[in-house]
């Protein structure tokens, strides 16, 4: 296995200059494939084959379906009657709204096991929602993408099969389906306790009190628009549609309610709601092609697989070579996606985890963490080009905003990594 | 430029806006209810349609390259701000042309090979529409065309950008609509 | 070197989509070693397994391309560059595993490893990939009948479809990564698969009755890029093809071990493995399979000759 010292230098660097003079990240990414990909004398069609073929994945297509439900709950006036029964419900209690952020994702992100797509159907009704209640933006996309990470922990995560079929047929998906239950949990209630200190200490706004009278009309109008995530959750449980399938009936519950019920979308509304969805999601595709184009040159130039053969080779100590593990994940999964990293790393990290006595389950949610943190970690990450694209701030913004984020989720990450029984406990009284 | 060769454009361009658009909204559309129906006929008709699933996905492809476009000509693609700002004024004017020439360079390059692609899977099928696989990279070569126009334009110092999409409803007051996008 | 007969050295990718334990992934390894050492490491390919670049319709633009140089690729997706490999996913043209493998090894099979040469491909050797089986969540399937209201996911392309509708059940396309869960939720009843797949892909915790009803033998295929082997010495050309031709062997000892011990594991796991006979669903299919015989009459005529 050779690793080409000048492609990397190429690869890296035409990204990492053109960043910096504001050229756009996708644009980016491309050209820096591109570059490479004359030098090293590959064909150059394979960029664009690489775009394409990052399309050309069905679960993919939650991301424009999501984007245009919650553009049409928005035309559609769901959201607003949404939003005012969570205020009726929640708003007295200071980050109210934020926490109600959290709690969807964790509840979705069961379902759909994707952040991606976590963040693009609970990112598209909230964001919008924390922004007109006074929240700043960036702590509005920061509290989408991080809680949106769940999604790969809590059962069942199509990430988790991946990993299961790249560790080989001793690991049980279902073994790791409950290994995953608990870190993601608790997951979700460290955020919480982050969001509500947050929010006390930043002084989130609380919403205004509620005459009482008010009260029935409120629920009796919001009830429409919470059957959206029953119809949602419902119909993927009992089997109706698939996890994917259900972002396009979110669209069509979404266009019956705000047509139909509460009349308040017009078919020249519809228009502005597809025009605005296609306008968030120019960005978002082209940074998803190009970071798949980015991948592929990252895989042709066996990076991955280099500093992982070189890590291994520098400690023996379990606790280093652990910590050692994490560093390198969080550090691929900065300039890399989830699905490839997960393939490559698996076999050749895998042996060495086992060496120093963890097991194969414990490993999976491990790296599954690891590679979602790596999906909000710039310069390179699906839920955060996603989360930013649809609260419309910069790529600095969102990463900001999401910064205190970072303390709960690696607490996390070192309790799954340094105590065997978040993960093991589970599977094992499961009787797996 | 003279009056008349500049409306003679404008309207050109208009039309050429328009067609993207409206074929990006019309892919978008379809898509949800190509979906849909899978589910529908799967699970009221007992009848899965094999070709559902797979016309989506060639669609995807179509929005995400004519997107690549739209994001040029409404400078929606993101890019980190935080070096640039902070560079001399000399530099911060030099660096404002860099991103549509790299564009014109991307766009070349998305019509010459994706033309290749195109030529090379037209051989091939799918599997459940019989359809070439070249559908799926037809839209470099097409989206690639607009790319070089949009750039080219930008290079021009001329700006077609509306801060929204160009759709039928909007008439021809929709070229001074540039507030359109955050109406909500 | 003093191996092979050339003296050019080369590089090259294998891309394999099978994770890396998987037989066929050992046998490319077995096949990359051997070239490794009868060259002197002169030929280094090295095995990309577990779908790093990409899906398998994918890898094969590559090839296409010369961005990759090997690939180990099922018979399905070449079906869509080169129509005639197409006749594998009809049901039950074969009678059983040896049936495929006298066709195989024969004349009319070995001549369509070079029909891929106009698609920019050399086909080197077949692989196994055993056959493709029902499994169900709810019911034990035991003949065609027990189809009926079955909703089976099945692989890409309306042929597959059509076989589960002929047996008298529903054929759902879905992409790969949904089958687990819908199986769970209910959104599909069963899927099919060859053993060890079914095992892999924990598909067995769920869908819990396994049926041999060994519908489909569609095997898999090794191919290298038809530019780069052009030029290539001869002596280079004829060791590659020794080599893979070598492989074979190797490849279906792994692949009859994997089967074996995949039984076993679903055994120990309490699934009910049901064998059937397949009249039945071959009687079920054989308008299916009459209509298609057109399409593919020479390949066909060439199967036929190759029963006992
Ligand atoms: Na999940
Ligand atoms: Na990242």
């Amino acid at each position: 296995m050779i690793v080409d010292p000048l492609g990397v230098v190429l690869l890296v660097g035409v990204f990492a200059v053109a960043l910096v003079l504001r050229v756009p990240i996708a644009l980016s990414l491309a050209l820096s494939a591109l570059s490479t990909i004359l030098y090293m004398g590959i064909p150059l069609p394979v960029v664009g084959q690489q775009m394409i073929n990052q399309l050309l994945t069905f679960p993919l297509l939650a991301i424009p379906f999501f984007i245009l439900a919650g553009e049409i709950m928005s035309a559609g006036g769901i959201t607003r009657r949404l939003i005012d029964l969570a205020n009726l419900l929640i708003g007295r209690l200071r980050g109210g709204m934020a926490m109600l952020n959290v709690v969807a994702s964790t509840f979705f992100g069961g379902i759909s096991g994707s952040a991606v797509a976590d963040t693009s159907s609970i990112g598209s009704v909230m964001i919008p929602i924390m922004k007109r209640a006074g929240y700043d933006a960036r702590f509005s996309v920061g509290v989408t993408i991080s809680s949106a990470i769940q999604g790969v922990l809590i059962p069942p995560s199509h990430n988790v099969i991946m990993y299961a079929l790249a560790a080989g047929s001793s690991v049980s998906i279902g073994a790791l389906f409950m290994a995953g239950l608990l870190p993601g949990l608790l997951l979700g209630v460290a955020l919480l306790v982050l969001t509500y200190a947050l929010a006390r200490w930043r002084k989130y706004p609380k919403g205004e009190r509620i005459p009482l009278r008010d009260a029935p009309r409120i629920v009796w109008q919001g009830l429409l628009g919470v059957l959206t995530p029953v119809i949602i959750i419902g119909g993927v449980i009992s089997g109706v549609f698939t996890a994917t399938e259900s972002s396009a009936i979110a669209c069509v519950w979404a266009l019956l309610v705000g047509l139909v019920f509460y009349r308040e979308l017009t078919p020249k509304g519809l228009i502005g709601v597809l025009s605005r969805a296609m306008l968030t999601l120019s960005s978002v595709l082209f940074l998803i092609a190009a970071a798949g184009a980015f991948g592929y040159m990252l895989t042709m130039l066996r990076i991955p697989a280099a500093l992982t053969n070189a890590l291994t080779s520098v400690s023996e100590n379990p606790i280093v070579v652990l910590l050692l593990i994490n560093l390198l994940l969080l550090a691929l999964g900065a300039i890399m996606d989830m699905a490839p990293l997960i393939l490559i790393a698996t076999p050749i990290l895998l042996p060495v985890a086992e060496s120093v006595g963890m097991d194969p389950i414990q490993f999976g949610i491990m790296l599954m963490l690891n590679l979602g943190l790596g999906l909000l970690t710039p310069p390179v990450g699906g839920v955060l080009f996603v989360g930013s694209a649809i609260g419309r701030i910069t790529i600095e913004d969102a990463t900001r905003g999401t910064l205190p984020f970072y303390a709960p989720m690696l607490v996390v990450l070192l309790g799954i990594t340094f105590i065997p029984g978040l993960t093991m406990w589970l599977p094992t009284v499961m009787g797996f | 430029m003279m009056p008349k060769f500049q409306a003679v454009t404008g309207g050109v361009l208009r039309a050429v806006d328009r067609t993207t658009d409206t074929l990006a909204l019309t892919g978008l559309a379809a898509m949800v209810v190509v979906v849909s129906w899978q589910v529908f006929g799967r699970f009221v008709l007992s009848d899965s349609p094999p070709w559902a699933p797979e016309t989506a996905l060639v669609l995807l492809p179509w929005l995400g390259l004519l997107g690549v476009a739209i994001g040029v000509r409404e400078h929606a693609h993101i890019g980190v701000t935080f070096v640039a700002d902070r560079l001399p004024r000399r530099a911060r004017t030099a660096v404002r042309w860099l991103t549509p020439a790299l564009f014109l360079v991307f766009g070349i390059y998305l019509v010459v090979q994706g033309w290749q692609l195109t030529l090379l899977t037209m051989n091939s099928t799918l599997p459940a529409t019989g359809l070439p696989t070249a559908v799926q990279y037809a839209p470099m070569p097409v989206a690639g065309v607009l790319v070089c126009v949009y750039s080219a334009l930008q290079l021009l110092n001329v700006e077609t950008g509306r801060g929204a999409l160009a759709t039928p409803e909007d008439g021809e007051e929709g070229e001074e609509e540039s507030e359109a996008r955050d109406d909500r | 070197g003093s191996g092979g007969g050339g003296d050019d050295t080369y590089e090259w990718s294998l891309a394999e989509a099978h994770p890396k334990d998987y037989p066929t992934t050992q046998a490319d390894i077995w096949f990359a070693d051997q070239m490794r050492e009868r060259t002197d490491g002169r030929i280094d390919i090295e095995v990309m397994h577990g779908g790093q670049l990409g899906e398998e319709a994918d890898v094969l633009e590559q090839v296409q391309m010369g961005a990759v140089e090997m690939t180990r690729v099922s018979t399905s997706p070449v079906s869509e560059v080169v129509d005639e490999f197409g006749v594998f996913a009809l049901p039950y043209v074969f009678d059983d595993e040896d049936h495929l493998w006298r066709f195989l090894e024969g004349d009319y099979a070995q001549g369509m490893l070079d029909d891929v040469r106009d698609s920019g491909y050399v086909g080197l050797a077949y692989y196994e990939a055993g056959a493709r089986n029902f499994y169900t969540v709810d019911e034990p399937i035991e003949s065609p009948e027990d189809l009926e209201g079955q909703d089976i996911r099945v692989l890409p392309g309306t042929v597959n479809v059509e076989m589960v509708e002929a047996m008298g059940g529903s054929g759902v396309t879905m992409d790969y990564g949904e089958v687990y869960s819908s199986l769970e939720s209910g959104t599909i009843t069963g899927a099919e698969n060859n053993e060890p797949s079914y095992v892999s892909s924990g598909h067995y915790e769920t869908a819990e009755y396994y049926t041999r009803d060994a519908h489909q033998r569609i095997p898999e295929i090794l191919m290298v890029s038809a530019d780069l082997f052009d030029s290539m010495s001869e002596e280079d050309q004829e060791l590659l093809r020794e080599v893979a031709q070598e492989s074979i062997a190797e490849q279906r000892k792994l692949w009859d071990a994997e089967v074996e011990e995949s039984i076993a594991e679903m055994e120990d796991s309490g699934i009910e493995v049901i064998d059937v006979e397949t009249e039945e669903f071959q009687d079920a299919t054989a308008d299916m399979v009459e209509n298609k015989r057109s399409e593919y009459s020479e390949v066909m005529d060439a199967i036929d000759e190759a029963r006992e």
